[in-house]
């Protein structure tokens, strides 16, 4: 026998011989088997934090499988956010004043509290699609984009990938890159950064003369930025039980990265508040992260442990540590307790206030996400299925965040405040397929 | 063979462990519900029971040993033992008369026991005009033997029952992704649903298992890690040469195969250990396939 190609022979050879004895009855696809061939998943999530902001969250997935891994796969999120949310300005002994970012209205907050903006509320629609399609036996194929609108904010994305296996799929390596383009265009306006955030009529003569007044402080309706993205990754599976993952990825993002709703207070030499300023931040952040994974499979559960640093030129570097354990129960139950553990170093321009002495600086935030912070999060989830096969999970977690004394010198009376409130959560979520 | 079936629930898979076909078994369910599956566990367990009653040559009763035990006379046969004839005809035209399942008689002087003395050439001369799929008259509902003749499904009957069952499984469960593993032998009946992919570990001689990680298609061995003979300081593997009557200078100790089906996978690596020397070389040339060599 020479040294040729028969693997097409003996496929065609093949196939008759199973198709000749098991498909005596084959049906053609209807409509409703295509239908069919959609897995969809549901999941509804409550986070809502104590005193601030609540969540609830609608997702719904879509997955199609055209044959030949040619997989599309999208996702509609609808989400809905509502409560308070810290403004940035430091609490003071007496009641505090501070003007809606709409400019139309004012709210009070009382002595010794965290300014909380209370109007914090937004819906959010979201919807993506990814098509997944193999170039070659081992190479395969991503492309995707997004849409996500709120009311003052919008969000266009799109992404490709590319990843390659080889080892006989014991490894394989992915790159990916993604461009966004956001657009915030926030009631009242985008204010200009380093200005004073008037937030008391009563000082003007008129109400038309702190409207004046206000508006002088809005730059322009809305800002954008850009954002890239680029990831490299090494899948490993080592044994039948171990496998590893490796990523790098870094992010560029230009533009308006400044909160529009976060100002800063300027504190004179007796802790007392002498105004508060619109915060500011660069135009530009880079970053890069660094992360890696592993999942073991004991005979009795399967634990995976993941640790990722990141780090960006705005001096935020962080470290994330997070495992999760999935036990097998019964015959089709599982438990997973989940444990993360966060910590943040601050931005080169945190600052939970200036002092009104002090030349103002370029940039400055009191934004206490972009502060020193620790956070752990302790979770646990159950998963089972239906009497008719579909599977479901409940994931209860808790949330505690506390932020860290930059060791900014507290002048007079902000001694006597708490400048570094903590935030804890509750997330609830449920989720389904069908 | 139902007195040991175990099953098991696994993280993300139901196994069912059996033994048939004298080789450990196993078929993996995608997902958690063992008792939703029953119907198809039962009827994967009662179809490899009866291929192996229907194409096992050591079993009395087997359509194979009927067929061995004709005398000359002309065997009945019914479609299934007609397509499988029909697929090692083919095989034995694609191989140039490599692939012969009419080869195994050749075992009566090959028996490669530890008590076996090397046959003289005299002794493979009056066995080989036994040996010869033209020599046999098949029909689309009988086969018939030269009186001395026998038939052997080694080599396609365990990989059909593989493609038989993924093929039942594909049909019954549309939405679970299955593989029925039988001695090593393995198909995917499609794609896992949660995107993971199977883990396979190939055994080798003295290492570790190699682990293969598939999301669909198949995967089959040739050849045997541990049994070979020495004659004359040559390696000799256990598979007949039907024009010659000898074994294959073995170059190596198995040969795996990964390929859409088991049949096809399975097929490519007998074919591949007929090449002897050139097992390699023929291997490299079939497309769409992936094979790993063990020396």
């Amino acid at each position: 026998m020479q040294l040729k190609d028969v693997s097409g022979l003996i496929a065609s050879a093949a196939c008759c011989l199973i198709s000749a004895d098991v498909i005596a009855n084959e049906s053609i696809n209807t409509e409703s088997d295509w239908l069919d061939d959609w897995q969809i998943d549901s999941a509804l999530m409550l986070y809502s934090e104590v005193d601030r902001v609540s969540a609830l969250e609608a997702v719904f997935s879509f997955k199609k499988d055209f044959k030949d891994e040619h997989i599309f796969s999208g996702k509609l999120v609808i989400d809905s956010l509502t409560g308070a949310s810290a403004n940035g300005a430091v609490s003071q002994p007496i009641v505090q004043t501070f003007t809606r970012p709409s400019g139309n209205a004012q709210y009070t907050v009382k002595a010794n509290e965290t300014p909380l903006d209370d109007t914090f509320k937004d819906t959010r629609v979201q919807i993506n699609g990814q098509w997944t399609s193999p170039f070659s036996a081992d190479i395969t194929t991503s492309f995707g984009g997004q849409l996500s609108k709120e009311y003052d904010y919008l969000s266009l994305s799109v992404n490709g990938s590319i990843s390659w296996d080889t080892n006989f799929n014991n490894t394989s390596y992915s790159l990916g890159g993604s461009y966004a383009y956001d657009e915030i265009e926030p009631e009242g306006g985008i204010p200009i950064a380093l200005t004073k955030h008037y937030s008391d009529p009563a000082l003007f003569a008129s109400q038309a003369l702190f409207d004046q007044a206000y508006s002088s402080t809005i730059a322009t309706t809305s800002s954008d930025k850009q954002t890239f993205d680029m990831l490299f990754g090494v899948t490993q599976v080592w044994t039948k039980r171990l496998i590893t993952l490796i990523n790098v990825g870094i992010s560029k993002v230009d533009g308006y990265i400044t909160d529009p709703f976060k100002i800063v207070s300027r504190v004179q030499s007796d802790g007392y508040t002498l105004d508060n300023i619109n915060e500011s931040r660069p135009d530009s952040r880079n970053k890069q992260s660094y992360f890696m994974q592993s999942k073991y499979h004991f005979d009795w559960a399967i634990f995976d442990v993941s640790y990722r640093y990141s780090t960006d030129d705005w001096e935020i570097n962080s470290h994330t540590l997070e495992s999760r354990i999935h036990i097998p129960s019964k015959l089709t139950s599982y438990w997973q307790p989940h444990v993360r553990i966060y910590q943040q170093s601050a931005a080169e321009f945190y600052a939970p206030f200036i002092l009104s002495q002090n030349e103002t600086p370029n940039y400055v935030s009191a934004d206490y996400r972009i502060g020193d912070l620790n956070a752990i999060t302790l979770g646990l989830k159950y998963g089972d299925q239906t009497q008719a096969g579909n599977p479901y999970s409940i994931r209860l977690e808790y949330y505690f965040q506390t932020s860290e004394d930059s060791g900014h010198a507290r002048p007079g009376v902000l001694q006597q405040q708490d400048l570094y409130p903590s935030v804890s959560a509750i997330v609830v979520q449920y989720n389904y397929r069908f | 063979m139902a007195s040991k079936v175990k099953v098991t629930q696994k993280e993300d898979c139901i196994q069912v462990a059996f033994t048939a076909m004298a080789s450990p078994c196993y078929l993996l369910i995608e997902g958690q519900d063992a008792k939703q599956h029953q119907d198809f566990i039962k009827q994967t367990l009662r179809e490899v029971q009866r291929l192996e009653q229907k194409f096992s040559r050591y079993l009395p009763d087997s359509v194979c040993s009927k067929i061995n035990a004709s005398n000359g006379k002309p065997v009945k046969i019914d479609p299934e033992t007609y397509n499988l004839f029909k697929y090692a005809k083919e095989l034995y035209e694609i191989s140039e008369g490599l692939f012969d399942i009419t080869s195994g008689v050749l075992r009566r002087a090959w028996t490669f026991s530890n008590e076996m003395v090397t046959p003289s050439q005299s002794t493979i001369d009056k066995i080989l005009p036994f040996v010869g799929w033209k020599k046999m008259k098949f029909e689309l509902d009988a086969i018939t033997l030269k009186n001395g003749m026998e038939v052997d499904f080694g080599g396609i009957a365990k990989e059909y029952a593989v493609s038989y069952i993924a093929e039942i499984g594909r049909k019954q469960l549309p939405n679970h992704s299955i593989l029925i593993n039988l001695g090593g032998d393995i198909e995917i009946s499609q794609e896992r649903t949660d995107g993971k992919k199977w883990t396979i570990g190939i055994e080798r001689r003295n290492q570790e298992p190699q682990v293969v990680q598939l999301n669909k298609g198949a995967m089959a061995t040739s050849g045997d890690t541990h049994r070979f003979v020495i004659i004359n300081n040559q390696r000799y593997s256990h598979i007949l040469n039907p024009m010659t009557g000898w074994p294959i200078k073995q170059t190596v100790s198995t040969v795996t195969v990964t390929a859409r089906s088991c049949i096809q996978a399975g097929s490519i690596a007998t074919l591949a250990l007929l090449h002897g020397k050139n097992t390699e070389a023929f291997l490299s040339t079939q497309k769409g396939i992936k094979y790993v060599v063990n020396k």
